[in-house]
């Protein structure tokens, strides 16, 4: 089990941080975020921007799950790396699962399966993913 | 009447902090690192600590006082917490009939027995948000036995208590606004304490990302140039990621690397470092302020022995203020009777009330611990006794870092033994051990993984 932070807890199953992802063909990522507490607080943001953060899904609650990219407007480069950030202000745990899947939504491979737990507010995650894009 | 007099009681050691906060201490960089991420995660939170530290030693700038080592702001008490002590107080324990716990106590929410009752994860987030009032009673339930007496059924003392918050702002679900100093301008506003660290968090995953790119094509091009790794590598940097970092990293190339190369990784992430320090500010701030924020409580303790000897029974008001970034205000207020079954019993009241200055900006979190003022008074009363009134100014001059010295004056109308005034003055030192490790560390140990 890794470490992080002054309290955090790591568990990984699988981290994969290289993926090529043929968009052109239909090929994308997907996201699944598993959260337990009061008010999860996360973001996917790459080099240039952030993509999506927790407002966009409406009032807190312990399942997410997002594609990317959701439109051609969500890719600024073919060779970018993508960081999905974890706050524990008000959160104890989470559960990231990034999966590649193919135009119909069929998983290709797993790229991460993490477990995160921390009891130190202060604390922060950020896991990055390189994504080579065509 | 004895003239006032002070006296000074040398070298109280004190407040020596062990095991938990220690070992928080040594979290990141005791075991090696599952994966690059984790590695590099560790590399970024050392890095902007020593900046931070840097910072405040020199320029006195304005930042959080809470110390790195805080309690979730979650409430993550669970029923099973106080159904385990009633089990071991029916002597139920599956572990032996005798009583082998001198102490025992759980203090659960109101909120644990819904979340239970209803099937429902008590830190699923919706459920936890929807069913915010059930977390404003909660319930205590403890025993001990006297020294000496351990496992005397006869001997033990069981206690019982339940508390409600009629007014509580700083409940995790409570929407808190937080107030934000423009560290050019001085000027202040509001906002919600979640969107600030939030916005903090974006800008530095932003940030993350660069360094990480960075970080990834320095060490693809220094290992694939000195021949450390195979240089055909070097046009092929997918392959390099997925050969040599994930779960490669700690096995495959982190032992390849020398302390040039950790080197220019650090003066790299050093380069982009400004949002990692910004998110820590912002969080700790966030933090300090939700912890300050208005709560008023009734509880009510009751403490039952067997036979002859006492019950206890105790019905208090407590009220801590947040007033202001650097003053907080508290207040007790309590009555006790105390059932002798033999004698006439005793019953009686206590008041007290503390506000506490912090007299300087220096953070808990790195370096020096504030200079702080405490002004506070306790007053007694119980049946038979003389009524007992103290009073007491006390300042805590940090020395350095991990070093404090309390200075008091405390004024009281009695002695325990004499009904006269009785004036004391006390001084000490007190060193934590957990912070006095993190400043040895940081200075001497480098932090390399």
């Amino acid at each position: 089990m890794g470490s992080f932070g002054n309290k955090g807890k790591r568990t990984v199953r699988t981290s994969i941080d290289g993926v090529a992802v043929n968009v052109t063909n239909g090929e994308h990522l997907n996201y699944k975020l598993t959260a337990l507490g009061a008010v999860p607080v996360f973001n996917l943001s790459c080099e240039h921007r952030t993509l999506f953060s927790e407002t966009d899904f409406g009032p807190p609650k312990m399942d997410y799950e997002r594609e990317w990219p959701k439109d051609a407007t969500e890719k600024d480069s073919n060779d970018d790396v993508y960081v999905f950030s974890l706050s524990f202000l008000k959160a104890t745990k989470y559960t990231l699962v990034v999966e590649r899947h193919d135009a119909t939504h069929q998983v290709l491979e797993v790229l991460k399966d993490i477990d995160y737990e921390s009891d130190d507010p202060a604390d922060a995650f950020r896991e990055a993913l390189r994504v080579f894009s065509s | 009447m004895r003239t006032k007099s002070v006296r000074c009681i040398a070298l109280l050691l004190s407040l020596i902090c062990f095991s938990g906060s220690l070992l928080a201490q040594s979290n990141s960089l005791s075991t090696p690192p599952d994966d690059f991420n984790e590695w590099l995660n560790r590399r970024v939170d050392e890095i902007t600590k020593a900046r931070i530290n840097q910072r405040n030693n020199t320029n006195q700038s304005e930042t959080s006082s809470v110390s790195s080592n805080t309690t979730s702001l979650v409430d993550k008490s669970s029923a099973s917490d106080l159904v385990g002590v009633a089990v071991n107080l029916a002597g139920l324990s599956t572990e032996s009939s005798e009583m082998k716990a001198s102490s025992m106590s759980a203090t659960v929410s109101a909120y644990a027995f819904k979340a239970a009752a209803a099937g429902r994860n008590p830190l699923d987030p919706g459920f936890y948000n929807a069913n915010r009032d059930w977390r404003r009673v909660s319930f205590t339930l403890g025993f001990d036995y006297p020294a000496g007496k351990v496992g005397d059924i006869n001997e033990r003392a069981v206690t019982f208590g339940i508390k409600f918050l009629p007014y509580d702002k700083r409940d995790a679900s409570v929407d808190q606004q937080c107030v934000v100093v423009d560290s050019t301008t001085g000027q202040r506003t509001t906002s919600g304490c979640v969107r600030l660290v939030s916005g903090a968090l974006k800008e530095s995953g932003v940030g993350f990302a660069k360094i990480t790119r960075l970080v990834e094509d320095f060490l693809l091009h220094e290992l694939a140039t000195s021949n450390r790794i195979d240089p055909s590598l070097l046009t092929n940097p997918l392959q390099f990621t997925r050969d040599y970092l994930g779960t490669n990293f700690p096995k495959k190339l982190l032992p390849l690397l020398t302390e040039a190369d950790v080197k220019r990784v650090d003066d790299i992430i050093s380069d982009h470092i400004d949002p990692f320090v910004k998110f820590s500010d912002t969080t700790r701030s966030a933090i300090e302020q939700i912890r300050k924020k208005p709560q008023a409580s009734f509880e009510f303790l009751t403490t039952q022995r067997k036979e002859n000897r006492p019950d206890e029974y105790v019905a208090k008001f407590i009220a801590d203020l947040g007033v202001a970034p650097r003053l907080n205000f508290t207040l007790n207020a309590a009555f006790a009777y105390q059932d002798n079954k033999l004698m006439k019993d005793n019953r009686g009241g206590m008041v007290a009330a503390a506000l506490q200055f912090q007299l300087t900006p220096e953070t808990k979190l790195a370096g020096r611990m504030p200079w702080l003022f405490d002004v506070s008074y306790q007053g007694s009363a119980m049946t038979n006794m003389t009524p007992m009134h103290i009073g007491q100014a006390k300042v805590t001059i940090p020395l350095w870092e991990g070093f404090e010295l309390p200075l008091s004056v405390s004024l009281a109308n009695r002695t325990e033994l004499i009904k006269e005034k009785d004036v004391r003055g006390h001084f000490g030192i007190t060193f934590d051990v957990a912070r006095l490790a993190q400043a040895f560390k940081g200075k001497y140990l480098g932090g390399h993984p």
